[in-house]
C-alpha cells in the first residue's frame, strides 16, 4: 500500500503536525493573555522603568535618521528614555548626518573603529545607566506605544529579565518583501507561543528589552558567527534567566527588497544558526531546559530538514517529468499539449497528501492568529503564494549553501 | 513546563494521523466504487452490442453503428477506464486486492471488446485496426512502448490498443496470451501476428499496412484543402 518514500514523508508530516498542534494548544491555553489590558492605568507614570536604546549603525545613512525620529516620537516620558547611537566606523555619511543630534538631551553619539555589531553594542553597554537596555536596529521604526506596552511586563514580573519585541515588515513593495510580510506575521504567532512556553528561541536584535543586570550576569555580546542575538538568548537560557515575548510591542523593518538581498541575509542567519546550534547542542532534548530543549530547538532544526526534504522531493518530481518529456520527444517527436484532466478521481488521496493538507491548514491558521494578536488590519492574504514561493523554492538554496560552507569550513580546520 | 501538554499534543496529532488514514480509505473506496460502476456500464454496453450482433443476420451494419460516429471500437469508455485504473494503481498500490480485481474485470472487458471490434471489422468492412499490447509491472521497456502506442492512437484514431497486464492472471487472458505464445513483455499482436520485444514507432507502423492508405487519404484531403484555399485567395485577388 505504501512505499518507503511514503513512510518517510508520513513521519515528517507527523512531526510537522505535532509542532503546529503544540502551538495551537498553547494558544488555546492562553487566550486570556491576548485581551487588551489598560496597562497605562496600573502604574503611575513616574514608576515606569527608565530605558536606553542602543542603536549600532554601520553605513546606515539612509535609514538611521528616520529610526531615531521614530524613537524620539515614542509615547513615553521623555526623561525615562535615552538613545545611544554607536557608529561602528561607517564609511558613508552616517556619522556626518548624526551630528544633527549633537547636544540633544536624550541622545548620546559614539563612534569607534569598525569591529562588528557585537563590539558596537558592547561599547554602548558601557555607557548605560538606566534600568533597561533596548537593542535596536538602525533600519527599524518603532510604534509609538511599543515601550508603553512592553515595559509594564518588567514591572509586573520581577523575575522577567528579557523581552523580545514583535518585528513586522513595513509597507512591502517587492514580492520578496510581501513574502516576508507573511513570514513575519506567522513568526509573531509562533514567537509569542514560545514566549508563553518559556522557550523563546531568539530575542530579536531589531528590538528587544533587557534588564541591565542581564549583561552583568551573562557578560556582553559575542560575535557568535554574526548572529549575536541568538547566541545571547541561548546564553541567557543557560543562566536560567526568564525570557518572554511581547506580541503588542511592535517595530517595523523594511526587509531586503530583492531575492539577492534576502539570500545574503538568510545565508548569514542560517550559517549563524547552524554554528550556534552546534555550540549549544547540549541543550537539545535536555530536560533541564524544559520547553526550549524539548521543543524549540528540535523544532527549529527539524524545520531545516523538512525544508530540504520537501525540496528534494520536488526536485525529484521535476527531474522525473523532464526525463519523461525528453524520452517522449526522443521516441515520438512533438505531440499535442494536453491540459491535465480536472477530476477528483485523479487527485492524490494518499494519507500523506491529506496530512500535508492539514499542515498547510495549520500554517494558514497561525498566519491568521499572528495577524490578529499583533493587530494587523491590512489585508495581504493574496501574498501567501509569494511566501510559499520564496520559502519553499529559494529558501532550500540558502540552507544548502550554509550547510555546504559549514562542512567545507570544518574540513579546512581539520588540516 | 507541562509534560501533559506534550502528551495531549501527541494524542491530537495521532488523531489527525488516523483521521488522514481514514479519509484516505474513504476516498479510496469511493474511487473503487466509481470504477466498479464504470466497469458495469461498459459490461452492459458490451452485452448490448453482442446482442445486436446476434441479430446482425437480420439487420444492417448501419444499425449497429447507429449514433456512433467513431469507428474506434464500441466503448470509448474503455480508454477512460484505463487511465483511471492506472491512477488507482499509483494511489492504492499495485498489489492492492481491489485494484487487482478491478484489473481482472478490466482485462476481461477488453478481450470482449476486442472480439466484438474484430467481428465488426470483418462483417462491416470497417477500417478499425486492433493492437493487443502485453505489458508487465517490472518491464523496463514497457514505458517506452506505451509512449509509442499512445502517440499512434493520437495520430490515428482508427487504431485501437488493448492493454493487458501479464501479472493479472485470468484464465481468459492466459488463453489469449497462449494463443500468440506470449510469455514476456513488451509484446504486440497486430493482425494476428505476435511481435515480442520493444518496437520503435517506425517498426510498429510497418506492421500496420492500413497506415499508408490513411496517410495517402490525409495527404489528398490536405492538398485538396490547400488547393481550395489557393483558389479562394486567387478569387479574392481577382476581386481586388
Amino acid at each position: 500500500m505504501m512505499n518507503s518514500f511514503d513512510y518517510v514523508y508520513t513521519i515528517f508530516l507527523f512531526i510537522a503536525i505535532y509542532i503546529q498542534v503544540f502551538f495551537l494548544i498553547l494558544f488555546f491555553e492562553h487566550t486570556d493573555s491576548f485581551k487588551d489590558e489598560p496597562e497605562g492605568d496600573i502604574f503611575p507614570l513616574e514608576d515606569y522603568l527608565s530605558a536606553t536604546f542602543l542603536i549600532p549603525c554601520w553605513n546606515e545613512e539612509e535609514t538611521v535618521l528616520k529610526t531615531i525620529e521614530s524613537v524620539l516620537a515614542l509615547d513615553y516620558p521623555k526623561h525615562k528614555f535615552h538613545i545611544i547611537v554607536i557608529d561602528d566606523g561607517s564609511t558613508d555619511r552616517t556619522w556626518e548626518m548624526l551630528q544633527k543630534y549633537q547636544g540633544h538631551p536624550q541622545i548620546t553619539l559614539l563612534t569607534k573603529e569598525n569591529g562588528g555589531k557585537h563590539s558596537a553594542l558592547n561599547f554602548g553597554l558601557t555607557k548605560v545607566t538606566t534600568d533597561l537596555v533596548i537593542s535596536f536596529d538602525a533600519d527599524t521604526e518603532i510604534h509609538a506605544d511599543a515601550l508603553m506596552k512592553a515595559v509594564p511586563s518588567f514591572m509586573k514580573d520581577p523575575n522577567l529579565m528579557a523581552l523580545g519585541g514583535t518585528v513586522l515588515i513595513s509597507s512591502p513593495k517587492t514580492f520578496v518583501q510581501k513574502a516576508q510580510e507573511i513570514e513575519y506575521q506567522i513568526f509573531s504567532f509562533t514567537k509569542k507561543m514560545l514566549g508563553l512556553a518559556q522557550g523563546v528561541f531568539v530575542v530579536p536584535g531589531a528590538f528587544s528589552l533587557f534588564r541591565r543586570e542581564v549583561f552583568e550576569i551573562v557578560g556582553g555580546y559575542r560575535k557568535a558567527y554574526n548572529l549575536e542575538d541568538i547566541e545571547l538568548t541561548m546564553r541567557m537560557h543557560t543562566h536560567g534567566l526568564k525570557i518572554d515575548h511581547s506580541h503588542n510591542a511592535i517595530v517595523k523593518t523594511k526587509g531586503p527588497a530583492t531575492v539577492k538581498g534576502l539570500f545574503k541575509q538568510r545565508l548569514r542567519w542560517s550559517h549563524g544558526f547552524i554554528l550556534n546550534m552546534i555550540e549549544y547542542r547540549r541543550m537539545f532534548m535536555n530536560t533541564k531546559f524544559k520547553n526550549l530543549g524539548l521543543f524549540t530547538l528540535p523544532m527549529s532544526v527539524f524545520t531545516y530538514f523538512l525544508l530540504l526534504f520537501v525540496f528534494s522531493y520536488s526536485v525529484y518530481k521535476v527531474v522525473l517529468s523532464v526525463y519523461e518529456t525528453i524520452l517522449k520527444l526522443y521516441l515520438v517527436g512533438f505531440s499535442e499539449f494536453k491540459w491535465p484532466t480536472v477530476d477528483f478521481f485523479f487527485v492524490n488521496t494518499k494519507a500523506y497528501a491529506i496530512m500535508a493538507f492539514f499542515v498547510y491548514f495549520t500554517i494558514i491558521t497561525s498566519y491568521v492568529i499572528g495577524r490578529h494578536i499583533s493587530g494587523v488590519k491590512k489585508h495581504n492574504f493574496w501574498n501567501i503564494p509569494y511566501f510559499i514561493f520564496i520559502f519553499s523554492i529559494i529558501a532550500p538554496f540558502w540552507v544548502m549553501k550554509s550547510i555546504y560552507s559549514w562542512i567545507t569550513a570544518k574540513h579546512v580546520s581539520w588540516r | 513546563m507541562k509534560i501533559r501538554r506534550y502528551i495531549y499534543t501527541f494524542v491530537i496529532t495521532l488523531a489527525i494521523f488516523f483521521l488522514s488514514l481514514w479519509l484516505s480509505n474513504v476516498f479510496g473506496e469511493r474511487k473503487i466504487q466509481t470504477l466498479r460502476d464504470l466497469e458495469n456500464q461498459i459490461s452492459l454496453n458490451i452485452l448490448s452490442v453482442e446482442t445486436r450482433f446476434s441479430l446482425l443476420q437480420k439487420t444492417s451494419c448501419e444499425h449497429i453503428t447507429n449514433n456512433k460516429d467513431d469507428n474506434a471500437g464500441f466503448n470509448k469508455d474503455l480508454n477512460d477506464l484505463a487511465l483511471r485504473v492506472k491512477s488507482l494503481e499509483n494511489q492504492l498500490g499495485y498489489y492492492n486486492e481491489d485494484v487487482m480485481s478491478l484489473k481482472k474485470y478490466y482485462s476481461l472487458l477488453q478481450i470482449k471488446d476486442y472480439l466484438l471490434t474484430k467481428e465488426y471489422h470483418e462483417r462491416c468492412k470497417q477500417d478499425t485496426v486492433t493492437v493487443l499490447y502485453f505489458h508487465n509491472v517490472d518491464c523496463p521497456e514497457c514505458s517506452k512502448q506505451s509512449i509509442i502506442l499512445d502517440k499512434l492512437v493520437e495520430e490515428y484514431p482508427e487504431i485501437r490498443v488493448y492493454y493487458f497486464d501479464l501479472t493479472t492472471n485470468t484464465p481468459a487472458l492466459d488463453t489469449l496470451s497462449s494463443i500468440y505464445k506470449i510469455q514476456q513483455a513488451p509484446a504486440l499482436v497486430i493482425d494476428d501476428k505476435a511481435h515480442v520485444g520493444y518496437q520503435d514507432i517506425d517498426q510498429v507502423k510497418s506492421f500496420i499496412p492500413e497506415i499508408k492508405v490513411w496517410d495517402k487519404e490525409k495527404l489528398a484531403s490536405s492538398t485538396a484543402a490547400t488547393s481550395t484555399a489557393t483558389t479562394s485567395t486567387k478569387k479574392t485577388k481577382i476581386k481586388n
